[in-house]
């Protein structure tokens, strides 16, 4: 073997600098990736994602998405934490929706809050309650932040769980009937994760494989309007509808209420259609100039098909409108229930008389008829345990609080 | 101390330089001289090791051990203390490892307790583990134990620069602990091939090694220090094969003259020999640089002629001059380079004088000294330090001048008003290069020095040859080339200023020897002496009654020749009062040649020693001398015009030839 001259001292500065840039340029890529995960890291399986930084992704309560979900996360944290502990088999179900809202989104955080609570209640009586069995089930929070708009993060993550000691089955939740939810509909049910949807109530989402509703449809709950106002000797009506495309909830329940009134009894609707858009910010201008209308229309009622939060605004201008004199009607879908007591409060305010089709669980009308109004009822048509919708009215003081598992926002 | 080595301690000594880094460069198995470096005490040998040491000790590894010193180096101790320097981690190598030499010197060091050589096999590797263990518990390795009672030979060498005394503290601190558990019995198989050793059994050769230091005869302990050099020349070879190894290993022997000195030498050339020319096996990788002052026994008669070496000159040292000159390989004489130092010519003492003004400001008014200096000490290193030392310390009158050569005359009687050494130049500068002359023999050589050549003198005054050749195995006679096998300049001029110190012996001596070359006809020298004895008038009619008979050429060589003589002249006064004393009784009326030719000849005899005409102010009157000459000839002007214009615009020649 010939011998090697070269300076030792170099050599081993050149030896030692390679095996230093190896080394960098190994680390120094890990590293970065490691800052920008936990720079862009919310906490295990939560993400910050978007110019606002939103933490969007799947938690089993070890993160809190929200403060107001405080409380709530850590009761399910802690159930989470028991059924592992407990080391009896269990599965996973992830409640998804949009949990860190803005002004952007159609539910209130108190909705969303109640819907969580709720689902941590059906958990609790599935793991210890009253409906124990097994195998016991973790509930992962899913969120795909403010207008779903990071659902494919999130499902993608939900789709990881599946195979994760979290062995993931089903997905829930799912709400509002948007374009963001149906694709995340779709993918998920692509992956055969079961999915059951909460409030989810357009007319128009069918053909996904797995998927349930336990809420009725907008078909449904334009029945039970009509029926109510037909009950109610109304025969004018006129139809607002929010014409966002992606707003199904909208546009099937202006459809749905549009077929179902008319009649040859003389119900009749005594215009076209008044629609505003609101995925355009001149919305709210939209809805200031329709008073003046219905004003000259003089219908009985106004079905309102529309997003709750689009109704306050809607009220705000009726309550200005030039025909004091006259007194309206608006009539409306389950979105309402989104409102806040406030909201409703507000509504209340405007002096006019506000109807909508909230939904129920079955076993209210069972244990309770007089809560549900008898003429708009109709029994379940998608499956047994189906909500029915059921009236609520708001005059002066604002509806019930929701805070149990089958009070559904949509 | 100096600042740097190579800046002034050696120059002229790059030819050296330049041998040392070839060898160093050469390939791992390549041959090597043994470079001497020959001359007298003073001539820069030392410096040389320093020098050496700064230019290749922070790249290379190396050993330096001082042979000269006080106390006795057994080989076993200076292998030892090498091996110990050589093992010095250098960034650019890795660390050197001698586990042959040090299992050898292990296995030699303590008696062995054994009744029988089956014994002794048996207990051997126990015993040397458990010496090895001791020593480095102790000392922190086994090398570093012969710092004990050896230490005092790696002392640094003279003239060594401060870079250089840190390189060689580096060396000796920086010896290794090895890691625990590492024996050198390992490399005991080497041990039970050796041919110096009977037996084939590696533990038994150990014993054997262990039986000829105890035991044995002087034979036995010759034997065993060849096997230890043997180990110590494998052990090299070894290490050279490896990578990130150096090619070679840089041995600096100071004063190998002394009787370890050449014990060490002898055996290291033989081990050299006996590897790469009797067994066949690759030479080491040794370059060796040895210093001497005397011309080495074993090297024949100092005459040289029986020694196949010529001394070479070192400005043309090289590997080449060295291939072309060495002896055949069958002898072991070709593994030496021997070098004469030279003196060093005006240039270098002047520059020599320019870099010492970096460390020493107040030597700026004394750069014009320089030919001075140099006809004063003729170029011998130590003795140009000397002279700066001592004008140095010194209050010379910085100007130029009369009172400046005033004091100057009185020069060697001078002693330094600060400084170590209190001594007159003349006697610390004669103690130095005469050491080991004893007194008798010191007043011998004062007589002696009258003579130009030595061997005359000797042979006269009655030291005999054993003087003579004392002073030449010291290379004390002026550098080879010269004819007349003279007294280097300094110490004669030295030797002889302390003779004028004894008036009745000066004029004895000088009698005497104007006798002899009477009595020889060899009249030229006779009035040398007859000069020297201020006999100026007899010296006058000589030359007087030569002048027209003989080519001008010729007259002016033997004027020459004849008022180069040492003078005893006064001590009181510059050239110009010293002339006034030679001046005859009674001036004559009218200017002849005979009053030209003595005038002539009492300037020049002046102006030739440097310490009564330092300034060689009387230039212009030894050319007006000539000049005046040429006039009283009828023919053959023209070299006595020469001589005139020669003067007349003097030029210093570089080296001395012995004139002024």
């Amino acid at each position: 073997m010939p011998r090697l001259e070269w300076p030792l001292h170099i050599v081993r500065r050149v030896v030692i600098g390679v095996i230093v840039l190896a080394v960098l340029a190994v680390a120094v890529p890990l590293t970065v990736n490691w800052l920008g995960d936990r720079r862009a890291r919310c906490g295990d399986g939560v993400v910050k994602m978007g110019d606002d930084r939103e933490c969007v992704g799947v938690t089993d309560g070890s993160y809190i998405f929200a403060d107001h979900l405080g409380p709530v996360e850590k009761k399910i944290k802690a159930e989470n934490d028991q059924v592992e502990k407990d080391g009896d088999k269990y599965v996973s179900v992830a409640y998804m929706t949009s949990f860190t809202l803005t002004e952007d989104d159609s539910n209130s955080e108190e909705s969303v809050r109640h819907e969580l609570e709720g689902a941590y209640l059906a958990q609790y009586r599935h793991n210890r309650g009253d409906l124990s069995s097994s195998p016991k089930i973790k509930l992962l929070i899913a969120n795909m932040g403010s207008r779903a708009a990071r659902w494919e993060h999130t499902v993608d993550e939900l789709i990881d769980r599946k195979t994760s000691d979290d062995k993931l089955v089903a997905v829930t939740g799912l709400g509002p009937s948007d374009t963001q939810n149906i694709d995340a509909l779709r993918r998920l049910s692509d992956n055969g994760l079961a999915l059951v949807a909460s409030t989810m109530t357009a007319t128009n989402i069918e053909g996904i494989k797995g998927l349930v509703r336990v809420s009725p449809t907008n078909v449904d709950e334009a029945y039970a309007a009509s029926a109510y106002l037909k009950k109610e000797q109304v025969r004018r009506a006129v139809v607002v509808q929010d014409d966002a495309q992606d707003n199904y909830y909208a546009k099937t329940l202006g459809d749905a209420f549009t077929k179902v009134f008319q009649d040859i009894k003389g119900h009749q609707l005594v215009s076209d259609r008044m629609s505003y858009d609101s995925s355009v910010p001149a919305w709210r201008n939209e809805l200031r100039w329709m008073p003046g209308q219905l004003c000259d229309l003089k219908p009985e009622a106004v079905f309102f098909a529309g997003r709750g939060k689009h109704l306050t605004r809607f009220l705000d201008a009726i309550a200005n409108r030039p025909c004091q004199n006259r007194e309206f009607m608006v009539i409306t879908g389950d979105d309402t229930t989104n409102l806040t007591a406030d909201d409703l409060a507000h509504a209340a305010e405007s002096k006019v008389r506000v109807l909508y089709t909230g939904l129920a669980h079955p076993d209210m009308w069972r244990k309770d008829p007089d809560s549900v109004s008898p003429p708009s009822a109709r029994p379940p048509t998608t499956s047994t345990r189906t909500a029915r919708p059921s009236w609520r009215t708001t005059r002066c003081s604002p509806p019930p609080k929701a805070s149990r598992w089958r009070r559904w926002a949509t | 101390m100096t600042e740097s080595g190579t800046g002034v301690g050696f120059r002229g000594r790059s030819g050296i330089i330049s041998l040392v880094g070839e060898c160093l460069q050469l390939g791992p198995a390549d041959e090597r001289p043994v470079i001497m470096l020959l001359g007298p005490r003073g001539s820069g040998a030392s410096e040389a090791h320093g020098a050496l040491m700064e230019k290749f000790g922070p790249e290379t590894p190396f050993a330096y051990v001082n042979l000269g010193g006080e106390q006795s180096l057994l080989p076993r101790y200076a292998l030892a203390l090498l091996a110990r320097q050589l093992e010095r981690k250098l960034p650019r190598y890795r660390r050197s490892h001698f586990p042959r030499l040090t299992l050898g010197l292990l296995a030699s060091d303590h008696q062995l307790r054994m009744t029988s050589l089956a014994e002794g096999r048996r207990n051997i590797r126990r015993e040397l583990d458990a010496f090895q263990e001791q020593a480095e518990a102790r000392y922190g390795d086994y090398l570093a134990a012969f710092f004990e009672v050896a230490g005092g030979a790696v002392g640094a060498p003279d003239g060594a620069s401060t870079a250089a005394l840190a390189l060689l503290r580096d060396a000796l601190r920086r010896g290794r602990r090895r890691l625990p558990g590492r024996k050198f019995t390992s490399s005991a198989a080497w041990y039970g091939g050796h041919p110096l050793l009977r037996s084939r059994d590696p533990w038994e050769a150990l014993v054997e090694l262990n039986l000829w230091r105890h035991d044995g005869d002087e034979d036995d302990q010759e034997r065993l220090d060849r096997v230890l050099f043997s180990a110590l020349l494998e052990d090299m070879r070894s290490n050279v094969r490896h990578s990130f190894m150096p090619r070679s290993y840089l041995l600096l022997l100071d004063n190998s003259h002394t009787e370890y000195g050449r014990r060490f030498l002898d055996l290291l050339i033989r081990a050299r020999h006996d590897d790469a020319v009797v067994a066949g096996a690759d030479c080491d990788p040794l370059t060796v640089v040895a210093s001497s002052n005397r011309w080495l026994p074993r090297w024949g008669p100092a005459t040289g002629d029986q020694w196949p070496w010529r001394l070479r000159g070192p400005d043309r040292a090289s590997l080449e001059d060295w291939a072309e000159h060495r002896p055949g390989r069958d002898s072991d004489d070709t593994w030496w380079y021997p070098l004469r130092l030279r003196d060093l010519n005006l240039d270098e003492v002047r520059i020599r004088i320019e870099l010492e003004l970096r460390q020493h400001p107040g030597l700026a008014p004394f750069t014009r000294l320089a030919p001075f200096i140099h006809r004063l000490t003729a170029g011998l290193p130590r003795a140009v330090s000397q002279v700066l030392e001592l004008l140095r310390h010194s209050a010379v009158p910085t100007e130029d001048g009369a009172e400046q050569d005033r004091w100057l005359r009185t020069l060697p009687d001078r002693t330094p008003r600060e400084g170590e050494d209190s001594r007159a130049l003349a006697e610390a500068a004669l103690d130095h290069l005469l050491h080991g002359f004893d007194p008798a023999q010191r007043t011998a050589l004062e007589e002696c020095a009258a003579a130009r050549d030595l061997s005359i003198g000797t042979r006269l005054l009655g030291s005999g040859d054993a003087l003579f050749g004392e002073v030449r195995g010291r290379w004390l006679l002026q550098s080879p080339g010269t004819v007349t096998p003279s007294l280097h300049p300094w110490p004669r001029r030295l030797l002889l200023w302390r003779l004028a110190g004894r008036p009745d012996d000066w004029d004895a001596v000088h009698e005497l020897l104007a006798e002899y070359f009477r009595s020889e006809g060899r009249t030229v020298q006779e009035m040398y002496h007859r000069l020297a004895s201020e006999r100026i008038d007899e010296v006058t009619g000589y030359l007087v009654d030569r002048f027209p008979v003989v080519p001008a050429a010729q007259w002016i060589s033997e004027f020459n020749a004849i008022t180069a003589a040492p003078n005893r002249l006064g001590q009181g006064g510059g050239p110009l009062e010293l002339l006034a004393g030679l001046a005859p009784e009674e001036p004559p009326e009218a200017v002849t040649t005979a009053s030209v030719i003595r005038e002539l000849i009492t300037v020049r005899w002046v102006w030739s020693d440097p310490l009564a005409d330092p300034g060689m102010r009387l230039n212009d009157m030894i050319a007006d001398g000539f000049n005046q000459l040429s006039r009283l000839r009828r023919n053959d002007i023209v070299a006595l015009f020469n001589e005139a214009e020669r003067y007349r615009h003097w030029r210093h020649p570089l080296t001395l030839a012995g004139e002024g």
